[in-house]
Parts: C-alpha cells; structure tokens; sequence
C-alpha cells in the first residue's frame, strides 16, 4: 500500500502529470481517427520521448495506448466506423443507439464503462503483479528461458491466421531481432559492413514501418470523402446520467472477461470485446434485442477492452514478457532508456512501476473528464477529411525516425520495413508476430545460451524445474490448441 | 504465373529466409553444447525456409487468392515520399522536403487539390521544424544549408 501511495506521488509530479494528460489526449485523438491504430501512433511517439525520464516516457506512451480505447468507441457510436480494432463490437449496438436519438445515452455509457473497467484493470494489476514478482524473482536463464519460449509461441498463435504463418513471421522478426554485435563472442551479425547496423535494426524503425507505412498505403487511395457522424452535444450525455443503473452488472461482468484476458499473450483488448458481448448476449433472456441498441451490449464490451488494456501490462511490466505488439513497443521503450524488463524491474525500479500503475488510474480520470464534457468537439473531429492525416504521418515517421541517430540510414529501413509490411498484408501476413519475434528473440537466444553455459551444455538443465516444466507443458498446449479446435470443427461438420 | 501470385507471400518468407542463411555462413556455428554466434540464425533460417515454403504449397493447392491486391500507385507515391525524406531532408532543410514529399502524396489520390496541398506542405514543415528541431534540438534546418 505505501509503494502505491509514494506511486501517486511520483505520478503526480508536475512533469509526469503533464505528459500523463498528453499522452491520454493524443491516445483520444488517435482512437476517435478511425485508421490510425495506438500501434502506430506510439511508435511514432516514441522519439519524442528519448529526452524524457523513463518514468515519464512509459506514463505518456502508456496513456495514448489506453487513450485510444476511450476515443474509439466514440467514432463507433457516431459513425459506425470502429475508431481502433477493440472497439468494432462496439458498433453493434452503439451506432443503432445513436440512430436513434440516444447518442448521448451511447457515448455515456462507454465512457463511464470504460472508466470502471479501466478502474478494476488498474486494481488487478496493483493485486497480481507483487504475487507474480515475488513468485518469478527466483526465476534463473532456464525458467527465462521457458517463459520467453511461452511469450513466442502465444505470440505465434495469434488467432485468424494459422499457425504457419503465424511461425513464419515469428521468425522472420526473431532474424530481424539478430542483427547486430552478438552479445556473447561479441561478433558483428548481418552488419554488411554498414557500421549502423551494429547496434542492431532500431526497433523504432521496425515498428513505424510495420504498422505504420502499410496503414498509409492502404488507406491513402480509399478515403475520398469523409460521412457524416450523428450530432450530439455535452447536454444529452450529463441528462443521461440516471439511465446507467441498468449496466452495472454488464460493466462488472465486461471488465472480468477483460482482466482475465488481457494479462494472456495473444489474446489482448479485441479478443476481450469480442467475448465480452458474447457472454452478455448469453446471459440475457431476450438475445434478440442485441444488435438493435441496448446500452448493455456498449458497456460490457468498452469495459472488457479498457481493463484488457490495462491488465496487459502485468506481464509486461512483471516478467517482461509483452503479449501484444503494444506492449512489446513499450518493452522496446524501456530498453532504449538503459531499464531492462523483468522481474527484477518492479524492485529495482519502484518508482517507475508504481507511479506508472498510479498514472493509469490518474489517466482514466483525465479521460473520462476531458470526453463527456468536450463530446462535442471529439465529434467534431470524427468529421474532419482523412486525407490530412496522411502527409502528418508520414513526416512525423519520417523526421521522428532521423531523430534516433540522426541519420537517414534509419528512414531507409522504415522505406524497407514499409514496403515489406505492406507485401506481408496483402497476403495476409499479420506484423504483430514478426514485431513480437524481433523483440523477444534476442532475449530468447540469450538466456537459451546462458543456461547451456551454466548447465556445461546439458539440456535437461532447461526442464530441471517445476515452474519451467510447467511453463513449457503450457507452451505445448498453445501449439496444440489450434491443431485441436481444427480437428474438433472437421469433426463436426463431417458432411461438407 | 497465377499459382505464382498466390504463392508469393510463402515464398517471400522462404527468400527472406535464405538471404539470412547466406548471410550466417561466414559465422562460427559452434557445436550444440557450445553454441556460436551463428548457431541461433541459422537455425531460424531454415526454420523460415520450410515454413514459407509449406505456406507456398498449401496456398498454391488451395488456390488461396492474396487478402488484398497490391495498390502500386500507393505504395510508389508513399515509399517515394519517404525516399525523398532520406535524400533530401538533410541537404535541402525541412521546408522544401515536406512540401515535395506532401504534393508526392497528394499525387496517390484520384483527386488532386494543389492549393490545399500546398498550405499542408508549408504548415507542416513549420509544424515539424518547430518540435523537432526548435523542441528537440535536431540537428536539422528549415532552409536549404547553402554553406556546404
């Protein structure tokens, strides 16, 4: 309890508080924009903050990415277009809402949702991670090892491609990830003589191009002229206020879909939604009305996503393992400020991970003030042309990339990373397992090589222990999970 | 030249693979039990190898089609933006870059709108040069550096 009291402190210091707010709003702004994902938009941000404290530069990066949940529903409900991919259920009944007059109802009832699911998340995570800490800080190269291997594979997995796929990517980055002087001998790899290239591909590069650069050239073409969202000012929202007892239950139910998922690699905030509307549906009488504007299908869903999002930074922040590409950005983010994830993060660094949790509740605050008040401009903005944000990306990625060593080198490896992220899509590749790969799998092949050294090359060292026994009997069940539910569907339709 | 096209994404994966094979030859390999430096890549390159390969295979049998068909009139006006960036940015200054790269963007669109175009391009340099270099303190000009 005292670590999160001296964490409000920390949190609540003038600078972190500033850059808390301008994370939050600029995670607003980019949820309420549909086709600009949190993605993105951190990795974008992710030079502007070398010259930040590392306390400071995780609060505001972390703010836009649950940042952007609260916006997206808001282009949802009024335009009918998901501002990111995590809030597209809210589209279901949100929009029907707004059409029929309650878009006040609508947006309210995401907002407040949001902030009560973002609220439990925060107090999952200030329960869970101590446990988890104390339990991995006797963790040595083998136990890393296994959970580092069970973050790949769930990274691997990521559901609606295929496992092949999915492994393909995974190693493709983990090659990418190998660029570089080899820790070990201390001999350079792929360096092709260019001597920026020792340090390794920067991962700021790899993430603007792989989800960045291809969202543009995707986009760029298709957007001629922006709809018209549904109008709708601050006074319906507060009017609104004594129609919410009804989602209480919904908001409770939403936010333990949510927590429960969020931690799991692969899964993250979309998954949460998705199953959250499903179990509301499934705990209702009448399942029909769903789909035709009930506040309870727009409160569990917006509650499931925001607690998802933040119950997904205990095993990163804990045992430094990201189970979505966000989160591995964030990871990225840490490293480049000299702090090295894992369990001995939260105490070596209390500050950092305490004032971060505390600036998660502080950041639901600011979110949920600045949106039911200022509705009116966000709408405003859902209306404004797509087509300005092209070129504003472009030379954001552009400048902000230079700015890493400042050199161009890093603005062709963007155009490299671009052009294959872009290839990749259109075959239906998704980048998130390649990212994942390049930035575990440095780390992978350095505790995998570090136990072998302790061990004296002996590999039943790395299953010596019950917890890495156990972690990779895991690993083993995500890999034989798809194979399973394929074989279960064929089973099932025997006649097609 | 169809099985081709919907084998592409397979086979890119199994040639990313074999460029990084090529690449860790020249890396001690090292044994099992004592690893070396090349060890680790080049098992992940034949792990992507017969990976794109499989995925080419079961794509080409399947007649799987490509989730999307590539827009090269994007892909052209935004990887040369981008390009422009990298050549220009430093020797040209922030203000002539921006403005080509943003008329080489607004080229991607069926509809073509030089005055608006023109007015982002202007304020976004300043946009830019005000964060980046006046904020930050990148080592960047706004005007063509002449003196060199």
């Amino acid at each position: 309890m005292t670590e999160l009291i001296s964490g409000f402190a920390t949190a609540l210091h003038p600078i972190n508080l500033i850059y808390c707010l301008a994370g939050v709003v600029l995670g607003n702004i980019v949820g309420v924009l549909p086709g600009i994902g949190a993605i993105a938009a951190i990795s974008i941000l992710l030079p502007l903050t070398f010259n930040l404290e590392p306390t400071t530069a995780v609060i505001m990066l972390a703010g836009v990415y649950y940042g952007a949940e609260y916006g997206g529903s808001i282009a949802s409900i009024l335009l009918n277009l998901p501002g990111t991919a995590s809030n597209a259920i809210t589209t279901l009944d949100g929009y029907p809402l707004a059409r029929r007059g309650e878009a006040g109802l609508a947006l309210l009832t995401a907002q407040v949702s949001s902030f009560a699911g973002g609220t439990l998340g925060i107090v999952a995570m200030v329960v869970f991670s101590p446990l988890i800490v104390s339990f991995s800080l006797s963790f040595g190269p083998a136990e890393y090892f296994a959970t580092l291997l069970l973050g790949l594979v769930a990274g691997a997995s990521v559901i609606g491609c295929g496992p092949l796929k999915g492994i393909a990517m995974v190693s493709i980055g983990m090659l990418f990830g190998t660029v570089g002087l080899d820790l070990n001998s201390g001999l350079p790899r792929y360096d092709l003589g260019i001597p920026n290239l020792l340090d390794g591909l920067s991962i700021v590069a790899v993430a603007m191009g792989l989800f960045g650069i291809p969202e543009v050239i995707a986009n760029i073409r298709a957007c001629q002229s922006a709809e018209k969202p549904i109008a709708v000012n601050a006074r319906a929202m507060f009017s609104a206020f004594r129609k919410l007892g009804v989602i209480i239950p919904s908001v409770f139910r939403g936010a333990a879909v949510g927590g429960t998922l969020g931690p799991l690699p692969g899964a993250g905030p979309t998954i949460a939604s998705f199953l959250a509307y499903s179990l509301e549906r499934s705990t209702t009488r009448n399942p029909e009305e769903f789909g035709t504007g009930r506040i309870n299908g727009v409160a569990a869903p917006e509650a499931a996503n925001n607690a998802a999002a933040q119950t997904a930074f205990i095993p990163t922040m804990t045992l430094g393992i990201p189970g979505t590409p966000t989160m591995a950005i964030i990871l990225g983010a840490l490293m480049i400020h000299g702090i090295s994830p894992g369990p001995q993060l939260v105490g070596e660094h209390p500050d950092l991970f305490w004032g971060l949790v505390a600036s998660f509740w502080l950041g639901n605050v600011f979110l949920i003030m600045l949106n039911v008040p200022l509705i009116g401009f966000w709408a405003k903005l859902v209306s404004v042309p797509r087509r300005f944000f092209f070129p504003v990306i472009i030379a954001l990625v552009c400048t902000g990339v230079f700015g890493v060593s400042n050199s161009s080198f890093d603005i062709w490896l963007v155009l490299g990373m671009g052009g294959l992220g872009y290839i990749f899509r259109c075959y239906g590749f998704p980048p998130a397992p390649l990212l994942i790969g390049f930035v575990l799998g440095p780390m992978v092949e350095e505790y995998l090589r570090r136990a072998l050294m302790i061990s004296g090359g002996d590999y039943t060292y790395l299953v010596s222990s019950p917890t890495s026994i156990t972690i990779h009997c895991l690993t083993a069940a995500l890999l034989a999970w798809p194979c399973l539910r394929a074989a279960k569907t064929r089973l099932a339709q025997p006649a097609s | 030249m169809k099985t081709l096209k919907d084998a592409g994404g397979g086979l890119l994966i199994a040639a990313i693979g074999l460029l990084f094979l090529l690449g860790a030859r020249e890396m001690p390999v090292g044994s099992l039990r004592n690893m070396g430096p090349g060890m680790v890549p080049t098992a992940l390159s034949v792990v992507a190898i017969f990976a794109g390969l499989a995925i080419a295979a079961l794509e080409a049998l399947r007649n799987a089609k490509a989730a999307m068909t590539l827009d090269l009139r994007a892909l052209v006006c935004v990887g040369g933006a981008i390009a422009l960036y990298a050549v220009l940015m430093e020797s040209a200054g922030l203000l002539a870059t921006t403005v080509i790269a943003v008329f080489l963007l607004a080229a991607a669109p069926q509809r073509f709108r030089p005055v608006e175009t023109l007015l982002v391009g202007v304020g976004l340099s300043v946009f830019t040069w005000a964060v980046f270099v006046k904020g930050l303190g990148m080592p960047l000009s706004f005007l063509p550096d002449l003196s060199s």
